[in-house]
């Protein structure tokens, strides 16, 4: 019996570490991403043209929940873009909340650990640009098909020029691709919030907006008109669930007329703590606006619990509209619907976050046909494009006799509505050799509403201010925000004055803000 | 506790017999043995600092110089000093091994060997030597101490103390050379293998990795020295307020905790239902066993200030308050709060052991103290209590060892607006490594090995209580 007992013991260690060791890479959807490149070709890394680069055999990606989950049946989407590129695609797909974390740990691992591809939010994208983990694609992106196809927007080409980032040499490149505009949040008001209050108007200055609260709160006796997630964002550009409030601060370091200076510190930021602990101390802000995720949000807006709320722009007008009238948890919600909200004046333009970006790593040994045969044909004007922007056809969609048919989401039975490239913000058109250059599912996928909550957002907003990382940020950065974070809290709570909180600000980071200062410019 | 060496029976401290066998005791004078290991631990910890310098009070922490800085450090040549880094570890943790293992005169030779890789590192080290700029680094001095203490201790134990008393070894338990007896138990020793595999992969080899709290980790690790160190004692001011709520929320909490579980076990005893008293185990049992991640959504429910807060609600309506109070957004009332969503998560779980503890307590004690007059309130005092006390005690002291381990309860219920009374070590490590910009493992790290020290020395004070209370050890 001992050694029965001793043999099983040994072999639950052998197989324990066995289970502990490499994922091997036999399934192309779950193998892990550090296999490497096993590419086919001896292209050399030095290769300037894209003509020049040899098609990769497989690929490692890692990107997040923007793309369809594997619950979403994703591997049929896979397996569809494999039998498109011709490439073998192995996808690692972390949780989608923890994504920014997991990333952090993948690159703090070291370069040797970095999949060919990896989806970066655009404050990663800055920070693992600087620190050289990324591939400088500037030269590919300038000689690709795709720019000089002239299927590509201005505004996309402009999209583009603002996404290059400072590289560890101190200059700016491209080291990302994106398929669609980063989009950004606009102000959505509940009409039955704007008739409550005998409003017709929409607000146009900020002065306007408050009297709307003001008149909101009165005629709906709420606790609170305005909530977010948060009463600053986690990441670029910060500011965008609360732009009334903020209107042109920026609490982070941005490039003034040529100089980095530290927007906290402005007068900008000080009189919009200002406002928003006047909202706060007048019931206008929700008073546990700190403990809100998005989800809170959203749902407390189909609860009607408040009027008036920030959020992206497009698809997402559209989906508030619909879970407002279906899940129809107050009395008139199957009727009410919401107005876009063009900025007021002390805004001037919604902000257009850098979108994230798709990046070849330097662990990638074949990074000139990863971006050929992999990257630029998510714009390709054909079938990628329609597979990234709707998923696998049969299962996600089917297009049958001239009709576009969107499918129901196997984890929810809730029809689908795009993959990763929402069809509203994507950068290219479709070749006029594929359907006639038509966006066969656009139709089906966006109603009027997010349609032309969309064209309000793209004619009244500016791109956000660019990112760059130095070492100084980046050490720094962790502690920085802290202090931000709680001095904004503090103050907007009506625990400290801005006086007292900026004071606090300058005691606890005034040295770290000069080093970063000095770095930055 | 110490063991005849004849009958194998238990002997009482300081005892010069066996009370079993009237065999003597030899006790060999004790702290020689502690005195080599010592020695050793200096020695591995100075392989972690600097052994050359800058003399530049400015750059002193990040110029310098040790077995690490292979990587990215353009003064730098000797890649084969990370392996003599590893040999020279070796050979310390080896030294320790063998003196616990009381085989002294082998640790001589590996204390050796540390000594003479040490001597080629810094005969490397010694070009730097030349520019007046650098200095002898503290690791220098340390190693050397560590490595005199180590071999000096080595030395007493062999030569001047090793005395050993005839025994008749036909009475002795263990007379078998070590082969023959592992031979005899070879079926036991390899069911410790995987074990014995296990923890050494995945608790010891970890440990390696606190080299990584001398380096500056962004891309690669970089030898920075005490870099990290000097910043957490001069420059971080929320490292030290983490440190401090740390200790705070964990010990009010400790106590409390401790303090409620005998409360509601001592009812629970009172119970004499059978069916009603494991109804109420059961339902006071379940908290524990509900995510932290679910207990905060339900106490912000509870807690809100709008219309699902029923206890804002409540209090409103009882006129103790007249606005609904943000309890969790409150610098004076979260910390209360964290004690009580607390005591409900985990008393029903801490009444295990008093339970257990209570139901062993003979009913004929009760019995005679009602004969003699023994009112409830008397009989829980003189009888229950001090039956508990040891149990009370061990549990308050095993407890104390984990006050470092906060984090999850604290981060699911923290937020912007009480950061100065919730952050703690766990979540000041979780927001320096992904809170913003790219995290520092080296700083993450060396935050890690300070709580760790911490913890070890908590460890250690409880062990010391324990053998001070119990009559033995925890560890």
């Amino acid at each position: 019996m001992k050694k029965l007992v001793s043999l099983l013991l040994v072999l639950t260690l052998v197989f324990s570490l066995t289970a502990c060791g490499d994922k091997g890479n036999s399934d192309p959807t779950t193998a892990a991403p550090n296999d490497g490149n096993t590419d086919t070709t001896t292209a050399a890394p030095e290769a300037t043209t894209v003509a020049a680069a040899e098609k990769p055999a497989k690929i490692t990606i890692t990107c997040d929940g923007t793309v369809m989950t594997e619950d979403n049946a994703g591997t049929d989407f896979y397996k569809q873009l494999e039998e498109e590129l011709g490439i073998e695609l192995v996808f690692e797909r972390p949780d989608h909340a923890g994504y920014k974390d997991y990333c952090a740990t993948l690159f703090g691992a070291g370069s040797d650990n970095l999949p060919d591809v990896v989806l970066l939010s655009a404050d990663n994208y800055a920070t693992y640009a600087s620190l050289g983990y990324l591939w400088d694609m500037t030269e590919a992106w300038e000689n690709s098909e795709v720019k000089n196809s002239g299927r590509v927007s201005e505004m996309g080409l402009e999209l583009f020029e603002n996404s290059k980032v400072v590289g560890p040499d101190g200059e700016y490149h491209l080291y990302g691709f994106s398929a669609v505009q980063g989009n950004g949040c606009m102000t959505y008001v509940k009409q039955s919030w704007l008739d409550a209050a005998g409003i017709t108007t929409l607000p146009k200055t900020y002065a306007e907006y408050y009297d709307m609260l003001v008149k909101m709160k009165e005629a709906k006796k709420a606790e609170f008109v305005v909530t977010a997630n948060g009463l600053i964002g986690n990441e670029a550009p910060y500011i965008n669930y609360l732009p009334e409030f903020y209107q042109d601060a920026y609490p982070e370091f941005y490039q003034k007329d040529g100089v980095w200076v530290d927007g906290f510190t402005e007068d900008a930021m000080k009189a919009a703590m200002q406002r928003m602990a006047d909202a706060y101390a007048a019931g206008l802000l929700d008073t546990e606006i700190i403990n809100r995720s998005t989800k809170d949000c959203r749902t407390l807006f189909e609860e009607d619990k408040f009027g008036v709320f920030t959020y992206w722009a497009g698809k997402w007008c559209g989906n508030l509209i619909k879970n407002i009238q279906t899940l129809n948890k107050y009395p008139g919600a199957e009727t009410d619907t919401i107005v876009a909200m063009a900025p007021i004046a002390e805004v001037g333009q919604y902000l257009n976050r850098i979108a994230p970006q798709w990046c070849i790593t330097t662990n990638c040994k074949n990074p000139e046909g990863v971006f050929e045969y992999y990257l630029q044909k998510m714009l390709d004007g054909g079938r990628a494009q329609l597979l990234w922007e709707y998923g696998a056809e049969g299962t996600h969609w089917s297009y049958e006799n001239g009709t576009f048919e969107l499918k129901p989401l196997p984890s929810t039975g809730n029809t689908g509505s795009y993959n990763h490239i929402d069809g509203l913000l994507k950068l290219g058109e479709y070749r006029s050799d594929f359907n006639g250059g038509v966006d066969i599912g656009l139709l089906t996928a966006s109603t009027e509403t997010m349609v032309s909550a969309q064209e309000v957002f793209n004619a009244n907003s500016k791109m956000a201010p660019s990112i760059k990382k130095t070492d100084a940020v980046n050490e720094n950065a962790a502690t920085i925000w802290t202090v931000r974070k709680s001095v904004i809290a503090d103050v907007v709570m009506g625990k400290m004055t801005v006086e007292e909180g900026m004071a606090k600000y300058e005691s606890e980071c005034g040295a770290a803000v000069e080093e970063i200062l000095a770095s930055l410019n | 506790m110490a063991t005849c060496k004849v009958c194998g029976s238990e002997l009482p401290k300081k005892a010069k017999s066996c009370p079993q066998c009237g065999v003597k005791v030899y006790q060999p004078p004790k702290n020689i043995r502690v005195l080599a290991i010592v020695g050793a631990v200096l020695a591995i910890i100075g392989g972690l600092l600097p052994f050359v310098q800058n003399s530049d009070i400015k750059v002193k922490a990040k110029d310098c110089f040790s077995f690490m800085s292979y990587l990215n450090n353009d003064k730098y040549e000797f890649t084969y000093h990370q392996y003599l880094w590893y040999f020279f570890m070796l050979a310390l943790v080896a030294t320790c091994i063998i003196v616990a293992a009381k085989k002294e005169i082998y640790s001589i030779i590996t204390t050796v060997i540390a000594v003479v890789i040490y001597g080629i590192t810094m005969k490397d080290l010694s070009t730097f030597m030349a520019d007046p700029q650098y200095v002898l680094g503290v690791g220098t001095y340390v190693v050397v101490i560590g490595l005199i203490v180590a071999i000096a201790g080595c030395f007493l134990d062999i030569l001047k103390f090793k005395k050993t008393i005839e025994y008749d070894t036909r009475y002795m338990k263990n007379h078998k050379p070590f082969a023959s007896r592992v031979y005899v138990h070879r079926w036991f020793y390899l069911m410790m293998v995987p074990v014995l595999i296990f923890v050494l992969l995945f608790n010891y080899w970890p440990m390696l990795g606190i080299r990584y709290a001398f380096t500056d980790y962004i891309k690669l690790p970089v030898y920075a020295g005490l870099k990290h160190f000097v910043k957490m004692a001069t420059k971080d001011t929320y490292f030290w307020l983490a440190f401090k709520n740390t200790l705070t929320l964990s010990i009010i909490k400790l106590f409390l905790n401790t303090f409620m579980a005998v409360v509601i076990s001592l009812l629970l005893h009172e119970i004499t239902n059978i069916h009603f008293k494991k109804t109420v185990q059961t339902i006071i049992y379940l908290p524990h066993f509900l995510s932290w991640v679910v207990v905060a959504a339900i106490f912000r429910m509870l807690l809100s200030t709008g219309e699902s807060g029923i206890v804002n609600q409540i209090l409103i309506s009882m006129n103790v308050i007249e606005e609904p109070v943000f309890w969790m957004g409150e610098t004076s009332t979260w910390r209360p709060v964290f004690y009580i969503i607390n005591i409900w998560k985990d008393t029903g779980w801490g009444t295990i052991l008093f339970l257990a503890t209570l139901s062993g307590i003979s009913p004929e004690l009760y019995e005679a103290a009602q004969i003699d007059g023994a009112n409830r309130w008397n009989r829980m005092c003189y009888i229950t209590l001090p039956a508990l006390a040891n149990t009370i005690i061990t549990v308050f002291i095993l407890n104390l060892a984990k006050v470092m381990n906060l984090f999850e309860s604290v981060f699911v219920l923290m937020n912007d607006a009480v950061i100065e009374v919730s952050s703690v070590i766990q979540t000041y490590i979780y927001m320096q490594s992904f809170g913003g910009g790219i995290p520092n493992y080296g700083y993450t790290t060396a935050v890690g090995l300070f709580k760790s020290l911490v913890g070890c020395v908590l460890v250690l004070a409880c062990d010391y209580a324990s053998k001070k209370v119990r009559g033995r050890g925890i560890v």
